[in-house]
């Protein structure tokens, strides 16, 4: 049983960003998988709220975003052991599956930038995808990045020798 | 009354003396004519050398004619006179008869010599004048010859000048042409090689210098700026075919 439609794995994915964020997210799941199954019964946990507070996770975070805004679980209500499973499952599948934009940058990007660079790739990919940054120190600046085994180089480096180029030719 | 042997023997000997004299004239005169018309053949101005030596010589062969002669008759005279001297019996009319045929004789003889000398003087110099008008037209004609020779060969020259004025020229047109266009091109290649080293120091340092200002001015912002702003254009201007 699939517990998410195109729309909330685009949603999903739209809030991962990154694959670096999708493997915490997966490590997140995993613990709270742990805390809702145990290895004992007396670990057991009866709702999501309960289990998210002992992971000390709290409204605004993104976990807390996935269950209660995007798949919409009730928090209160009795979480079955086996949907949770499935979910990260689930969850899992869709970040190993999700093509990959490798992209290289010239400084660390800030949660806010790195969201306007999946939107600039969203507004040009139709496929779920999620990014994944390497930052280059050396590099001048601009962006490269790679899309289903294409180099695409946008660096400022490759925009000088178009314009020194051109000053030779002329 | 005469001693007939003796006179007889006295004016045969006169005659084949005198016989003799005119003998060698008509040898000389023979030898100036025969002088003359060789030397009437040659055409070139050493003619009037040889006909000079020819007439030096003529007029020496002459003089000593002249000079035999009249030693022979001096002493053909001498002995005449000595015989009649030593002929008691000649008289003294027929003595001054002979003196006076001798006399005569002697006076003709001069008078030839001078007329023979006057005539080859005449003959010499009507031969040297016509010579000389022949010589002049020679000269005249050559000297045409000469001149239209010489300005055939100018002509020629001429020619073959400006042929060879316009080959040189052609072919130092040529050269420099050829030295032009080598030069050109090893200043277009000199010139290429300086902008290779140059663009190739430029793309070295432009970097490098553009790197050290970027690095130093551009803040995070900037780059995030100019991050989406090079997508936006690769966007706009569908350089960017993902």
């Amino acid at each position: 049983m699939s517990y998410l439609n195109d729309e909330q794995k685009y949603k999903i994915l739209g809030m991962l960003l990154t694959r670096e964020s999708g493997v915490e997210l997966i490590e997140y799941l995993e613990k709270m998988e742990k805390h809702s199954y145990g290895d004992t019964p007396d670990s057991k946990q009866s709702t999501l709220r309960s289990i998210l507070s002992n992971l000390s996770i709290k409204n605004g975070h993104p976990i807390y975003y996935l269950f209660n805004d995007i798949v919409g679980f009730d928090l209160d209500k009795d979480l079955e052991p086996d949907s949770l499973r499935a979910l990260v499952l689930e969850i899992g599948d869709l970040v190993k599956d999700a093509e990959l934009i490798r992209i290289t940058l010239g400084f660390s990007p800030d949660d806010v930038f790195t969201h306007k660079l999946y939107e600039w790739f969203k507004s040009e990919i139709q496929t779920p995808f999620v990014l994944d940054i390497d930052v280059n120190k050396e590099m001048l600046g601009g962006i490269q990045f790679v899309y289903r085994g294409k180099f695409h180089d946008l660096s400022l480096e490759k925009k000088l020798d178009g314009v020194l180029a051109k000053l030779n030719n002329s | 009354m005469l001693h007939l042997p003796s006179d007889f023997l006295t004016y045969t000997i006169l005659l084949i003396v005198f016989a003799l004299f005119q003998g060698s004239l008509i040898l000389i005169l023979v030898y100036l004519f025969v002088d003359k018309v060789l030397i009437s053949k040659k055409d070139t101005l050493d003619n009037d050398i040889v006909k000079q030596e020819a007439y030096d010589k003529a007029l020496n062969v002459l003089e000593d004619a002249k000079e035999k002669s009249l030693e022979i008759l001096g002493t053909s005279n001498d002995r005449a006179r000595k015989i009649l001297d030593s002929v008691d019996y000649i008289n003294v009319e027929t003595k001054k008869e002979l003196d006076l045929e001798l006399k005569k004789l002697s006076e003709r003889q001069v008078s030839t010599f001078e007329n023979l000398s006057s005539d080859l003087i005449n003959v010499y110099k009507n031969s040297l004048e016509d010579q000389h008008k022949v010589g002049l037209a020679q000269i005249e004609k050559t000297s045409e010859f000469v001149q239209e020779e010489l300005k055939n060969q100018i002509t020629d020259l001429k020619d073959s000048l400006q042929k060879e004025t316009a080959q040189s020229e052609e072919q130092v047109r040529a050269m420099i042409s050829s030295d032009y266009e080598h030069t050109k091109a090893e200043i277009e290649k000199y010139k290429n090689e300086k902008f290779a080293e140059i663009n190739l120091k430029v793309y070295e340092l432009i970097p490098q210098i553009t790197k050290e200002i970027l690095g130093r001015t551009l803040t995070i912002d900037d780059h995030q700026s100019v991050v989406l702003k090079i997508l936006d254009d690769a966007k706009r201007d569908s350089s960017l075919n993902i």
